[in-house]
């Protein structure tokens, strides 16, 4: 059986998705993020934005690599799993994730400022490993993620 | 607990974090609708919404979570954007 999870589509912007991310092992309760799903990133990560809200610790954590993200370099670094709580209808479902998190490398003002502008990522890696397909319908202003059972 | 209780805690639990998504959704959908009239008003500013409302703004994240922390708002349970024009292709 298929079940959807509707995503919030506006013509001229990404599809976005509004979930909670809970932390067992880091004590973090579930708490707002929010999500671009772009097809176009290998990997899913927290925005600086959204590490800095969750009070992530990143301190001796296993910085994985350089990436390139809105016009800035990020180091990509290892957190643990988080339970991800999305809507089906009106009914809850959570995906376990291990989930990285960006810090930009630049640390000027300005550059801060424009990093923590940008958002959380739920790329291909996440699609692909929760068996998650991606379905647009610009004209109607329409997306969702698709699941099957 | 008896194992009724204990379910009864799950449910109330379940849509708890049903009723945040929701209202995160809401909020989302908002932002996107009044997208123009907040440039307007917030350009280039960090804004927290909340019930379609911004109860907060600052030029900045670290003073945004401050303001919301002597309001004593928990951040994780509002919407929080970055207001700009300036379109970033990802």
């Amino acid at each position: 059986m298929k079940e959807r999870i509707n995503l919030q589509f506006k013509q001229g912007q990404p599809p976005q998705l509004v979930a909670l991310a809970r932390s067992e092992k880091l004590r973090i309760a579930p708490s707002m993020v929010w999500f671009v799903i772009d097809t176009g990133s290998p990997m899913t990560f927290f925005s600086q934005a959204e590490t800095k809200i969750l009070k992530i610790p990143l301190e001796g954590r296993r910085e994985k690599e350089v990436i390139q993200f809105g016009g800035f370099n990020f180091k990509s670094i290892e957190t643990e799993d988080f339970n991800i709580y999305m809507l089906i209808d009106k009914n809850n479902f959570n995906i376990t994730h291990k989930m990285d998190a960006i810090k930009v490398t630049r640390m000027s003002e300005d550059a801060r400022i424009k990093a923590e502008s940008l958002p959380s990522i739920m790329g291909m890696d996440f699609l692909k490993k929760h068996n998650l397909s991606l379905h647009i319908y610009p004209a109607e202003e329409l997306a969702c993620l698709q699941r099957e059972d | 607990m008896s194992k009724k209780q204990n379910n009864m805690e799950v449910m109330e639990t379940e849509a708890q974090y049903a009723k945040l998504i929701l209202r995160g959704q809401d909020d989302i959908e908002w932002y996107n609708n009044n997208f123009n009239e907040l440039v307007r008003k917030f350009n280039e500013q960090f804004i927290a919404i909340e019930h379609h409302e911004v109860i907060e703004m600052g030029p900045n994240l670290d003073i945004l979570l401050k303001k919301l922390k002597e309001k004593g708002i928990n951040p994780v349970e509002t919407l929080i954007k970055f207001v700009s024009t300036a379109k970033v292709i990802l």
